[in-house]
């Protein structure tokens, strides 16, 4: 019960994290959108003057624009920042739309019909999985509604007649390319933040599992918590003398110790001068391999020689993946075959998976893109002759 | 057409050579088929005689060169060929008496470098297409009127503003786009250095405590390099009919395992053919981390139960998991002594068993990538009081 809601705790911390990055991208990509309607605003009050509107017209436009940026403003201010901004994104999508069938309508003139294809590549700069659907479905409609029900907004005054079947298939053009480009790039973006996400969650675990070989190796407490917090108690005390200070650490250091011995309860109640949650973030002190102090000093310990490659920012080999363009079929057979039997082996922390776990984990995870897809078939055509091999040569009797 | 799809459906897996070469797939297709029905009947209307001749063979010798392009593995190249036939294309409709088609195929020109997603290509391409598209519109704006329209200064204008403001808003998504990816590639790669480093600690201990158990690397055991062996000649045997073709491979990769890899691709005696392979089988090798550990790793991991603490999971800065100034300072001092007392360097006998010195601790407190942990005001408190961290802790 307990193993279950720290899985659901972890994956609801993982949800905030990624919310975090994409709130980050949304409100700077929010912010210049609606710059970019206020931006527009003058252009088109003025071309409608121009045209001779009457100042009925023109305060109409202006309230739209004014409007949009108030109700903007409000879903800034409000508390839940996620959720109101991408109502807002969703209202100026439509507000945008609305206002380039407003024009067609009403000035009539086949420049203002390439309001449409601006209006979309102002809402893609939001580069939202659903806004983007939206702006998709919206210029395909739009752009066939204002032609069939405009068309002689395209009657030009040059000689020859325009057909109309061809200013669809512009338009149809324009969304069939627009869209896929758009939809590979979101597609990409969500990979890059959920890869993101889940690496957070693959450090602390892959440092657990460190923490887990070092003791089998080292066949001890990778802490000695009686040496450091005797060591820590005389700097406290020389450090509290010479500056003339209370020692504020040692009292500390006492809590930690009964944390070693009892419940965070217990010790609260030993200690009623410290709050529960005061009590808590001391828990976090303790040498423990689990708790967060030990985690944070490793990695500290782990910057020596700490390079980043940014050649790599760039390039194509930041993601793990057993399918390079560049390599030989050969070298492609040799490894999947390779992990596919070290993945059937145990090692001192790992339990060897049986032919069907192996078969099912690559079917539910994104290793299923990451293998080659030939030899990737010819496995799960063939993954009993895979198991059969590995059996007769592995003869042992834990083998699963 | 289904792979197409399919690639596309999935292009979150592509590497960028792949997805660029599928995105230069849908454009020839676009490309034939628009090529296919304009360029024979437009030969009849209104160009002119070496509009008529040039075009279509500059569009056909471009379709071709991309193709090739694509055929050959010169993605690049077929990618800038591409563009130039969809630019001869748009000129070859400026030309013609159909201006509005002309003005249309420069916003679907447009599209075609949007759709390549390269911030360069579009600037340069895009630039000047917008550019020459301006000039257009100065000159044949006449002509996009419509009937019942009579300021053709001002519709000059919308054109121009919509143009103009189209390839505007594209490069501001462009340079948002590279933004986006460089920090998200930057922060992963920060991440990634740190988890290959965890599992290169790993995987040090795994060998050394087989190394204790007595037990031979698995790469070296008999029964491991059968398996791969009888495995790899039965894919191979499907997939190519004659399966023991591969078996070399597999001995040349077991072999690498024995080897300096840098020693056999600076060989002079090596040819060109064992290079490449070395290369290749290179990220595979199970003497030292590579992908196919990630992959292990990241499946011993997921199936672990993890350390049960979950506030602050991710949190590493010491100022925002202790709220109290005292108990910041005992971190402090606790991340001292662990470095100072805990082996976690290796040793020059390739052990980790080597801890850090009081130097090496203030030099690597003035490691940029500390500010992850430790804040200005944190590495301030242990610069000025480091003496009383040497002498006590």
């Amino acid at each position: 019960m307990e193993n279950m809601q720290s899985r659901i705790n972890t994956s609801r911390e993982l949800e905030n994290f990624r919310k975090d990055i994409e709130l980050r991208y949304l409100k700077k990509h929010s912010l210049f959108v609606l710059s970019l309607i206020g931006i527009i605003a003058l252009p088109v009050i003025f071309m409608l003057n121009t045209f001779g509107f009457s100042t009925h017209v023109l305060f109409l436009y202006a309230f739209f624009f004014f409007a949009i940026l108030v109700i903007n403003l409000a879903f800034f201010a409000y508390e839940d920042y996620f959720n109101s901004i991408k109502v807002a994104m969703y209202i100026n999508t439509l507000g945008l739309y609305a206002l380039s069938a407003s024009l067609i309508i009403d000035v009539k003139s086949p420049s203002l019909y390439i309001s449409i294809f601006l209006v979309y590549a102002i809402v893609s700069l939001y580069q939202d999985a659903k806004v983007n659907l939206l702006n998709n479905i919206a210029v395909f409609f739009l752009g066939v509604l204002a032609i069939s029900n405009n068309p002689m907004i395209f009657n030009l005054q040059s000689q020859n007649n325009i057909s109309i079947t061809y200013i669809y298939l512009f338009l149809l053009v324009f969304v069939f390319l627009i869209s896929i480009a758009s939809t590979v790039f979101i597609k990409r973006k969500a990979k890059f933040i959920a890869k993101l996400t889940e690496i957070q969650e693959i450090e602390v675990r892959t440092l657990d599992t460190l923490f887990e070989l070092e003791t089998l190796y080292k066949g001890k407490k990778a802490a000695k918590s009686k040496s450091y917090f005797e060591s820590i108690n005389r700097f406290s005390d020389v450090f509290s003398k010479d500056y003339g200070m209370e020692n504020a650490i040692k009292s500390k250091v006492k809590v930690i110790k009964d944390l070693e011995q009892m419940d965070i309860k217990e010790v609260q109640e030993k200690y009623p001068n410290y709050s529960i949650e005061e009590v808590k973030e001391i828990d976090n002190l303790r040498l423990n391999r689990s708790r967060k102090i030990r985690y944070i000093a490793y990695k500290i310990g782990l910057l020596e020689d700490f390079l980043i490659p940014k050649r790599d920012v760039y390039s194509d080999t930041r993601f793990t993946t057993l399918r390079h363009y560049e390599d030989n079929r050969h070298v492609r057979i040799i490894a999947f075959v390779v992990l596919y039997v070290l993945l059937r082996l145990d090692n001192p922390i790992f339990s060897g998976l049986s032919d069907m776990e192996v078969k099912e984990h690559i079917m539910s995870s994104e290793l299923i893109h990451l293998i080659d897809a030939d030899v990737l078939n010819v496995y799960l055509e063939n993954s009993e002759v895979f198991d059969r091999i590995f059996k007769d040569i592995y003869r042992e009797e834990d083998v699963k | 057409m289904k792979n197409l799809y399919r690639k596309l459906r999935n292009s979150e897996f592509l590497s960028l050579t792949e997805l660029l070469k599928t995105k230069i797939v849908v454009v020839l297709i676009f490309l034939f088929i628009f090529g296919l029905i304009s360029v024979p009947i437009a030969v009849f209307e209104g160009f002119s005689f070496d509009v008529r001749l040039f075009a279509p063979i500059s569009f056909i010798t471009l379709f071709l060169i991309s193709l090739i392009g694509l055929i050959i593995n010169r993605v690049r190249l077929s990618m800038h060929s591409t563009i130039y036939s969809i630019i001869a294309l748009t000129i070859y409709y400026t030309e013609s008496a159909y201006y509005l088609y002309g003005f249309l195929l420069i916003l679907i020109s447009l599209t075609v470098m949007i759709f390549y997603q390269d911030l360069y290509t579009y600037v340069v391409y895009g630039g000047g297409l917008t550019i020459y598209g301006l000039f257009y519109i100065s000159i044949r704006g006449e002509a996009l009127l419509a009937l019942h329209e009579d300021n053709v200064v001002l519709s000059n204008l919308t054109y121009q503003f919509m143009l103009a403001s189209f390839f505007l808003v594209y490069l501001l998504y462009f340079i948002l786009s590279d933004n986006i990816y460089s920090f998200l590639s930057y922060e992963y790669l920060r991440k990634n250095e740190m988890v290959k480093k965890q599992r290169k600690y790993c995987l040090k201990y795994l060998n050394e405590i087989d190394e204790k158990k007595g037990r031979k690397p698995i790469y070296e055991t008999v029964e491991f390099q059968k398996t791969v062996s009888e495995i790899g000649v039965f894919i191979n045997e499907i997939l190519e009919k004659r399966g023991e073709k591969i078996l070399e491979t597999i001995e040349f990769y077991f072999f690498l395992h024995k080897q300096n890899i840098e020693t056999v691709l600076n060989s002079p005696s090596a040819t060109t053919l064992t290079k490449k392979y070395a290369n290749q089988l290179n990220k595979y090798l199970l003497s030292k981390d590579n992908e196919i550990y990630a992959i292990q790793f990241d499946l011993i991991n997921k199936y672990k139960s993890a350390y049960s603490e979950h506030n602050n999971r991710y949190s590493t800065r010491i100022d925002e998991i202790f709220k109290d100034s005292s108990n910041r300072v005992l971190a402090l001092l606790i991340i001292y002594k662990t470095l100072k007392s805990e082996p976690i360097l290796y040793d020059k006998w390739g052990q980790i068993e080597r801890s850090y010195s009081h130097d090496e601790i203030i030099q690597l407190f003035q490691n940029k990538e500390i500010r992850e942990f430790l804040t200005y005001e944190d590495i301030k408190f242990f610069l000025k009081h480091q003496q009383y961290f040497e002498n006590y802790l």
